[in-house]
């Protein structure tokens, strides 16, 4: 199943990095999490993308990284006039993983019917 | 399924399970990153910027209000002496009042006694230990900063401190969310009494079979790990210095006749 190959990815970092004890002090923890967030939302996205055949390579691996560090300046940004910015992120991003998600749940069951019909 | 997902199709995958692969490494430091933030402070990392500049604030307050009794502690020093600078019978009431400071616990004191030092336990429990029981037996609560305090008390320790916190005779002891208050003043983990008293007299009042530190806790080793007692001269223990006011209380004069 080739399309699982994306959740072993997953679990493969997760499990390295959890074993190794790796953490970053406490300052910059926020913006850790809302990159964890963005890097979450773009593959997601990535996801989506493929599944409707409109996969690209550049878009995708630009926006994870531009994504992620945009939110974690807009976080920066915001703690240093004093509004809650990155809730901003938090919402879109948020937002967009439950879209994207639901997009890939439709397709999947679509296609599980299509194969159905055929067979 | 639709078995020929051709390569041209599948390329994508390999892309984004690439960048999964990031995506789990950030999830996971950012996961124990919060993790370990939780443990020492138990306070989720977004609420700690406010309650930071909370504790700021306080602690500007508290430093303002300690040079206060600074200040007055300061005048009402003065106003003895300039009293003192008088007659022999004002004289006579200066050292009547400087010996009532020292009772009370309002001057610091020094003399030969007994440090008692008291610390979380780094041991790791033994599996089968019951689960409830590790909060309580491992770590360091007000009752057994009490049950010290007393037992020092009880065997003849003149003058008591708890982490430079004066024992008197308004002291109180307790436990407020995870710190421990001595005087209403948070102390921290490391918990030191210092006693002036007979040095061989406490040892041995907290050493002696059943007494505070053989029945310590139910993990035997636990005595040894967390609790230390070291006889000591010379010692310096400070005065009380919170506050003195009574709103309740009015003085009985024992010489004065009732009408």
């Amino acid at each position: 199943m080739i399309v699982l190959l994306p959740l072993a990815g997953l679990a493969l970092g997760f499990i390295v990095i959890y074993l190794a004890d790796i953490t970053v002090p406490g300052d910059i923890a926020s913006y850790l999490s809302l990159a964890a967030l963005a890097g979450l939302d773009a593959v997601i996205g990535g996801i989506r993308a493929g599944l409707e055949d409109k996969f690209k390579a550049d878009i995708f691996v630009s926006g994870f990284l531009v994504n992620a560090l945009l939110a974690a300046l807009l976080a920066y940004i915001g703690e240093q006039i004093g509004v809650e910015l990155f809730l901003a992120a938090v919402v879109v991003l948020g937002g967009r993983i439950f879209v994207n998600l639901s997009l890939i749940r439709r397709y999947w069951l679509t296609r599980i019917a299509l194969a159905k019909k055929e067979s | 399924m639709n078995a020929p997902l051709d390569l041209k199709r599948s390329g994508w995958i390999w892309q984004v399970t690439i960048l999964s692969l990031v995506l789990g490494m950030l999830l996971a430091a950012a996961l124990k990153t919060q993790q370990t933030l939780k443990r020492s402070s138990g306070i989720p990392t977004t609420r700690v910027s406010g309650l930071a500049q909370l504790v700021l604030d306080e602690k500007d307050r508290n430093s303002l209000l300690r040079k206060e009794i600074t200040d007055l502690r300061a005048k009402v020093d003065e106003y003895e002496r300039a009293l003192g600078e008088g007659t022999t019978q004002t004289e006579l009431l200066r050292d009547e009042l400087q010996k009532a400071k020292f009772l009370a616990g309002l001057t610091p004191a020094k003399g030969d006694g007994i440090e008692v030092t008291l610390r979380d336990s780094t041991l790791e429990p033994p599996a089968d230990y019951p689960a409830d029981l590790v909060m309580d037996d491992y770590i360091i609560h007000d009752q057994d900063l009490l049950l010290f305090v007393n037992e020092l008390l009880a065997n003849g320790a003149e003058a008591v401190a708890v982490n430079d916190q004066r024992v008197i005779s308004k002291t109180a002891i307790r436990c407020v969310g995870a710190t421990i208050r001595v005087n209403d003043v948070p102390v921290g983990p490391v918990y030191t009494i210092t006693a002036i008293g007979p040095p061989d007299v406490l040892e041995s009042a907290l050493k002696i079979r059943h007494g505070v530190i053989d029945q310590f806790r139910y993990d035997k080793r636990l005595a040894k790990n967390m609790i230390q007692v070291k006889k000591k001269t010379n010692l310096g223990l400070p005065a009380y210095s919170g506050s003195t006011l009574f709103k309740y209380t009015a003085v009985v004069d024992p010489e004065r006749k009732p009408k």
